[in-house]
């Protein structure tokens, strides 16, 4: 019995994950060292002491039969619900976001553990629903799951942590069979969202010229002409169709509520988007607009990776980390580090673990036994991938900055906890994959 | 009962997955493997652009650029920012609360500069306070500075240049480009700007600052100007522009303290400018050396009366004058009435072609034209008016550049500033040769102009009289001039600019020494008992400098080369002979010789033998010698 345990365990996932945390605690002692070669912080100690209570957690994770939290799904979402509340109210103010609960002299992070909170939830949403046919209550029922932590988790503020929970719901809606027209709905306000707050960005503080189009979303004359002409559209639209009952109704509904909602947006995020919110995005766009602040984070990171070269400094020898150029080195630059000392080689080693994560995520998603197990399999697919694409692309200027940590690799307690639970989830999926 | 999801979603989200990961690490690999990335690596010290610097006509430094350090915070690491503020405090001389305020405020970035560019003392504190760990986090960035050591000298000239050693003023400005050192790039590390060649004396820009400085005590005016040019060259030698201002903290001055005077100011010259009206009407024929005046009754042509014009007057009634006595007293009705007998526009174009009205040419920004109105601007009263520098506005180096037609037969010169560019490896960039622009006046004009400013000197009358040095001949024209009320736009009732315009020595002038005085405020308002005796000073002090002869002075001409001989040392002979005196490379051939032993003390020359002279000399005797 005990080598048939072993036998159905993700030995591939479970090496590549120890070998990102050693990786990880190594570069969080480099983070730690000064130019002059001290040795000025107690975060690599920390971090093992992180990673082996892990280890346990996710060994125990890994034991319980994850069928287990269906039961409990709706009892842990309400609670880590209460629990962000709570930390609204009583939570620690930390680098400009009430995002940290102190539990005595450990700081906690509910926003990062709220995830799979929600993962569970969904999953078990996604699975009722399964059979249900109308798909609309499904979907608008899960979006209002989402919205609830995401609305928390907005007024800390701490937009970064937010974000992740979108790809998530969409992944699972998606393997849940829910309606592409009704999944892209949201997508595609999301993409125009996007794009117009980038383009409003560019536009106020690169283009040389203000393009008129953005002015749409700034005037508010403008938008007293604009808002009620596209609500009055969108809502003679929808009594249109209820009146003829025609689909053609309905494709029109479709295109101009996306649109009314997203200007909406738009206009309202050109109002209450914060300074240092919409320099994150100007620099994006341009670091060199201000290469001493806003700028500054992503041209010393890509300062960092683009002198590792081939194989890099060596361990320990990195010079954009030590001097301190590089900021948030040991959480949400750490991959910056890797990358100088170890190079491109280095690198390499640590695409291959993370893809190799994701692709075994996948294969127990895809080879799980029931729909739950499917789902939060997905769900942690869907989180790991996107804060590995977020930080690396952020790393490397492919996309904006937004500090959210690198599973595995940065420093934190929460989110060290909160990846080594969601292992052990996904070697409990796959440990009972052929149990019927 | 359980089903598995839709498999083909399954596989869709893989592939997503996949190119998702793949455009990361397409990306990643560019930044990595890109070789041009890797030239703006930070890892080394930082790139050396050093901009190039300013000497004078001999060599010496007026700019040039330092290396200080500026302290520099690195927020991340800094721990106590109450203890760094109270250790910084104390050495940068800054307030300990808003330096801990300034690390300890989350909104800037995380990279402060606590202060920039200070003194190697206080970098010096700094370094030993990092290399103890007192305060870390702290750090010191090399910043190149720019360094003026000849301070106030000619300031407004030079200019200065920002923090980020980008010129702002004068000459700094004016040639940045030239000076600036380009941008570093991947291939080279070290770059210099060019630098530039005054053809300023230092030496001569002392001398004269000294001087204007006793004036400036002596008249507390409210504003000076001395330019000195090479009248055969136009090359300026000083160039005087007070209040000045130290450009090493330029922030501390204000804008009265920059503004470069002769170029930019420019003014009614009074009767200084009669020297070029009187050259005009001379070379035109409008005046001859024979012809007389008759001012007793003012200057009051028609015109005036018709239209209500008061009559153009001296100070005194001087009856009848020769064209001697009209330059000597100068005679405002004199000069006025000689104008009429010249047409507006030939005196107008006369003019022009002295240069008023026109920039000099000097490669500096912010250079006034003056003021000379085209004809069809011209009263009645215009000309007159003109011919004794009232209704005209100069600029200092206008009236200075315009006296080298006197100096060079009637050719006026560009006046110079720079003389060459020159890149950092020696190699010449751009030369700025003498430049003759034009024929003003014909050498004959320019001879007798000469000779009747002289009189304005030697005259027991002359109204620059005071300008008089025994032994050297000198031609001046001083002046007063009332000074428009900037408010008002009226003549004020009591400022003043006084000035002389000199050339030394008369019969081949070497120097032009051009000399103005704002409101000054003690002894006389008038330029003949104020700026005159300037002239008088300068004038002694650099005859001598420039090997000009003072009649009663000796001049030695000398090779400029002094031969030392070097004395042979004497053999020695039987005796010891005076050795005091000797160098201790004489003392080489007795050192060789195996008779005697010389035990040498101290370095220099002998000052001590033992034994004594006369001496005779031993096989193995002892020879002590005390060299100083």
């Amino acid at each position: 019995m005990k080598s048939s345990a072993i036998a159905k365990l993700d030995v591939v996932l479970f090496f590549s994950v120890i070998s990102l945390q050693v990786l990880g605690v190594a570069f969080i002692y480099s983070s730690g060292i000064t130019s002059s070669g001290n040795q000025v912080s107690s975060e690599w100690i920390k971090q093992i002491i992180w990673s082996s209570s892990g280890l346990i957690l996710m060994a125990v994770f890994a034991l319980v039969n994850y069928r287990f939290w269906r039961h409990w799904a709706i009892p842990i979402y309400a609670g880590t619900t209460l629990v962000l509340i709570l930390v609204l109210i009583f939570g620690d103010y930390i680098k400009g976001a009430r995002a940290w609960i102190g539990i005595g002299g450990v700081g906690i992070q509910p926003s990062e553990f709220a995830k799979l909170s929600l993962i569970i939830m969904l999953a078990w949403w996604f699975e009722e629903r399964a059979d249900v046919k109308n798909k609309l209550f499904s979907w608008v029922g899960a979006i209002i799951l989402l919205l609830i932590p995401v609305s928390l988790i907005l007024i800390q503020p701490d937009f970064g942590t937010a974000i992740v929970y979108f790809p998530i719901l969409l992944a699972m809606a998606f393997a849940a069979n829910v309606g592409l027209r009704l999944i892209m709905f949201p997508v595609i306000i999301g993409i125009l969202v996007g794009m117009g707050v980038l383009g409003y960005a560019w536009s106020e503080h690169i283009s040389e010229v203000p393009s008129g189009f953005f002015l749409l979303f700034k005037e508010m004359r403008l938008i007293r002409i604009a808002l009620p002409s596209l609500l009055g559209l969108t809502i003679s639209i929808f009594l249109g169709w209820l009146l003829f009952r025609r689909k053609f109704y309905l494709k029109l509904l479709y295109s101009f509520s996306i649109a009314t909602i997203s200007y909406s947006v738009i206009a309202g995020a050109a109002r209450v988007i914060r300074e240092y919110q919409l320099m994150r995005l100007v620099v994006f766009l341009n670091p060199q607009i201000d290469p001493q602040g806003a700028g500054w984070n992503t041209i010393q990171s890509l300062t960092a990776i683009g002198s590792g070269g081939i194989s890099g400094k060596g361990f320990l020898r990195g010079t954009q980390s030590h001097y301190r150029y590089l900021p948030e080195q040991s959480t949400d630059f750490i991959f910056s580090i890797i990358a100088e000392e170890l190079g491109f080689i280095g690198s390499l080693l640590v695409f291959t673990l993370y893809s190799i994560v994701i692709i075994r995520n996948l294969q127990i998603a895809y080879a799980a036994q029931d729909r739950f197990g499917a789902y939060i399999a997905i769900g942690i697919a869907a989180m790991f991938s996107y804060h590995i694409v977020q930080n690396i692309g952020m790393a490397i200027g492919l996309l904006p900055i937004t500090g959210i940590p690198l599973f595995f690799l940065s420093y934190g307690g929460s989110a060290s906890w909160t990846a080594f639970i969601s292992v052990g989830l996904l070697l409990s999926i796959h440990y009972r994959r052929n149990e019927i | 009962m359980t089903r598995r999801p839709s498999s083909v979603r399954m596989k869709i989200l893989m592939v997503t997955s996949i190119a998702v990961a793949l455009v990361i690490f397409i990306r990643f690999a560019f930044i990595m493997l890109s070789p041009n990335k890797k030239a703006s690596v930070s890892n080394r010290a930082p790139a050396v652009a050093e901009r190039g610097s300013i000497v004078d006509r001999n060599g010496r430094l007026i700019a040039l650029q330092t290396r200080l350090y500026s302290v520099a915070a690195w927020k991340p690491e800094i721990e106590d920012s109450v203890k760094i503020g109270n250790l910084l405090g104390a050495i940068l001389d800054m307030e300990p609360g808003s330096i801990s305020q300034m690390l300890a405020d989350n909104r800037t970035s995380r990279f402060v500069f606590i202060k920039r560019q200070v003194t190697p003392t206080q970098s010096d504190k700094i370094r030993e306070l990092i290399e103890e760990g007192q305060i870390p986090g702290i750090s010191l960035q090399e910043e190149f500075g720019r360094h003026y050591p000849m301070k106030e000298l000619a300031a407004p000239l030079i200019g200065y240049v920002g923090t980020d050693n980008i010129g702002l003023a004068g000459l700094e400005y004016s040639f940045n480009r030239i000076l600036a050192p380009g941008s570093v790039t991947a291939a080279v590390d070290r770059i210099y700007g060019n630098s530039l060649h005054l053809t300023l004396d230092m030496n001569v820009q002392f001398l004269v600052e000294n001087i204007a400085q006793e004036a400036w005590e002596d008249f507390s005016p409210d504003s000076m100007m001395i330019l000195i040019l090479d009248a055969k060259t136009a090359e300026i030698l000083a160039w005087v522009s007070r209040p000045s201002y130290d450009p090493n903290t330029f922030a501390q001055s204000n804008q009265n303290q920059r503004i470069n005077r002769p170029l930019a100011i420019a003014y009614e010259p009074g009767s200084v400018f009669k020297v070029f009206s009187w050259s005009v009407l001379l070379d035109i024929g409008a005046a001859g050396s024979d012809d007389t005046f008759h001012t007793a009754s003012g200057y009051e042509p028609e015109a005036f009366t018709k239209y209500g014009i008061p009559p153009i007057t001296d100070i005194h009634n001087y009856g009848i004058l020769s064209l001697s006595e009209a330059i000597i007293l100068s005679s405002n009705v004199a000069v006025a009435s000689a104008s009429e007998n010249i047409s507006d526009t030939d005196f107008y174009r006369s003019l022009k072609n002295f240069g008023f009205g026109n920039s000099t040419g000097l490669p500096l920004s912010g250079e006034s034209q003056g003021l000379l109105n085209p004809v069809s601007n011209w009263s009645a009263r215009s000309k007159p008016t003109i011919a004794i520098g009232q209704e005209v506005g100069v600029s200092a180096i206008q009236v200075a550049a315009a006296a080298t037609t006197l100096a060079n037969g009637g050719i006026l010169l560009n006046p110079r500033i720079v003389s060459k560019v020159v890149a950092a490896d020696g190699s010449l960039v751009k030369e700025y040769p003498r430049n003759p622009v034009r024929e003003v006046i014909s050498p004959k004009t320019a001879k007798l102009m000469l000779n009747l400013m002289e009189q304005t000197v030697i005259s027991p009358l002359g109204t620059s009289r005071k300008a008089a040095v025994p032994g050297l001949r000198i031609s001046a024209k001083s002046g007063t001039a009332q000074i428009t009320d900037p408010k008002t736009g009226q003549y004020s009732s009591d400022r003043f600019l006084s000035s002389v315009l000199g050339l030394f020595p008369t019969d081949d002038p070497q120097l032009i020494v051009y000399i103005v005085l704002e409101n000054s405020r003690s002894v006389s308002i008038f330029g003949a008992q104020t700026a005159a005796p300037m002239l008088k000073e300068i004038a002694q002090t650099l005859a001598p400098f420039y090997g000009i002869p003072l009649a009663g002075n000796t001049v030695l001409e000398h090779s400029g080369q002094v031969r030392i001989d070097n004395p042979k040392p004497l053999p020695l002979g039987k005796e010891l002979h005076d050795l005091t005196g000797y160098s201790k490379r004489m003392l080489l051939p007795y050192l060789e010789r195996d008779d005697i032993n010389l035990i040498i003390s101290g370095n220099g020359w002998v000052v001590f033998q033992f034994p004594p002279p006369g001496t005779s000399i031993e096989n193995g005797m002892n020879i002590y010698l005390e060299l100083k």
